[in-house]
């Protein structure tokens, strides 16, 4: 029974320890302690075992003491923007599911799975639940937190007005609105592709089956907009990190709609073709389509260039200081 | 609110845990396993937590002031730690230190 205890204190322990490169001769270090701490008790029955292993505490906390690992996953240091995050995105997830069944119930839309959208709430949270959380773990893991390099007095910014800070809300409208259109776009698919009526027949603009194949994109896309908000919420000023996040972060996501407008099979190019006769439209359909992504282009600049100087002005104070 | 023992309790486990290292190092002068580490402080003293110590004679073997080495010559192979010369010489600047320390607040509790 005694050895029982100890075989599971040990097995525990090696566990959490995981695949740390000294794991063997850690545990053989551990096992040996054990011994000899066993054999300053004169009877080595189970209450010496008890009271051996107690001594030694819990075998999870003992393993990451081993490893030098952090003990928990979000770290205090970012625990409270993360439960932040988390309760916007949480709302905005409801809100998206909410909106989506709606609009698919009032307008009839596919009445089979009117209220899929509502069943699809819980997988919904986990999944967004995850996606903060793994951005969270990458963050906290990248090596250097945010701000962690031994603080100086050189390191204080100057003292900037509140106006020049990133408001709380900017990050978190951008954050619940991404979170929003990415949610009612996976669980009400059909919207966009039969919510706009011409004369009233649907238009079709975009192919339903192609449509379910590109959410891997437009999921590129929420978790590249998330990570760009939850660094803005972390840091909370303009500077090198923000204006790199938001730069990569655009970039990636005007590469995604270039090729989601110009080369994915999203759009429905028969029925749109259909549409421009019946309009008389002058431009050519790859014409709209440039046209279209122009307009990204230009509302993506735009966002680049105003970050980049905000940015950039941040970095030149703090160099004058 | 915390009772005058339970207040002395909290705060000398805070004082002591910055003389943990220089406590550990300074036994290590000649190789000793864990436990033996463990008893040898608990004799002078200068008790630390087990689960304390094992972790961090591993950590300070990382940082390069302490070596082991296993003796597999008894049935019960043990694991012996010993100061290197780097572990020596943060050893007498840790010395060193402490002294000041204890000097300087030696002299803030006269003037109480």
């Amino acid at each position: 029974m005694e050895n029982h205890l100890i075989e599971r204190y040990i097995q525990q322990f090696e566990t959490t320890l995981g695949n740390d490169s000294k794991r063997k001769d850690i545990v053989q270090e551990l096992r040996s302690n054990i011994d000899e701490m066993l054999e300053a008790y004169d009877v080595q029955d189970e209450a010496a075992v008890r009271a051996v292993l107690t001594e030694l505490g819990d075998p999870i906390k003992l393993a990451y003491s081993y490893s030098g690992k952090p003990y928990s996953l979000i770290s205090g240091q970012y625990f409270t923007v993360y439960k932040m995050v988390l309760k916007y995105v949480a709302f905005a997830v409801l809100l998206g599911a909410i909106v989506a069944a709606i609009v698919n119930i009032v307008m009839g839309i596919s009445s089979e799975d009117r209220f899929q959208a509502l069943y699809d709430i819980v997988p919904s949270l986990l999944a967004a639940v995850g996606a903060v959380t793994v951005i969270f773990y990458f963050i906290e893991r990248s090596g250097k937190s945010l701000d962690s390099k031994a603080w100086q007095i050189e390191d204080l910014p100057e003292f900037i007005s509140k106006s020049k800070i990133i408001p709380l809300s900017e990050a978190i409208t951008g954050l619940v609105i991404s979170t929003i259109f990415y949610f009612v776009g996976v669980l009400a698919p059909r919207i966009p592709i039969e919510a706009i009526y011409i004369e009233g027949m649907p238009l079709r603009i975009f192919d339903y089956s192609a449509w379910l194949n590109i959410i891997p994109f437009f999921t590129l896309i929420y978790v590249a907009s998330l990570v760009k908000h939850i660094v803005m919420l972390l840091v909370r000023k303009y500077g090198l990190k923000v204006g790199l996040t938001t730069i990569v972060v655009d970039l990636i996501q005007l590469a995604t709609f270039a090729w989601l407008i110009l080369k994915s099979p999203m759009f429905d190019n028969a029925a749109l073709n259909a549409l421009n006769e019946q309009i008389k439209n002058p431009w050519s359909l790859d014409r709209q389509k440039y046209f279209l992504l122009g307009i990204f282009t230009v509302i993506y600049i735009i966002e680049i260039v105003v970050v980049s100087i905000k940015s950039f002005k941040a970095e030149r104070n703090k160099l004058a200081l | 609110m915390e009772n005058k023992e339970e207040i002395l309790q909290n705060l000398s486990v805070e004082m002591r845990k910055g003389t943990i290292v220089l406590s550990v190092l300074a036994k290590l002068n000649q190789a000793q396993y864990g436990y033996e580490l463990s008893k040898n402080l608990e004799d002078v003293g200068l008790s630390v937590e087990k689960n304390t110590l094992y972790p961090l004679l591993r950590r300070l073997e990382t940082q390069g002031l302490l070596e082991s080495d296993w003796d597999t010559g008894d049935n019960k192979p043990k694991k012996y730690y010993r100061r290197t010369s780097l572990g020596n010489e943060v050893l007498r600047e840790l010395e060193a230190m402490w002294l000041q320390m204890r000097d300087r607040l030696q002299a803030l509790l006269e003037e109480e």
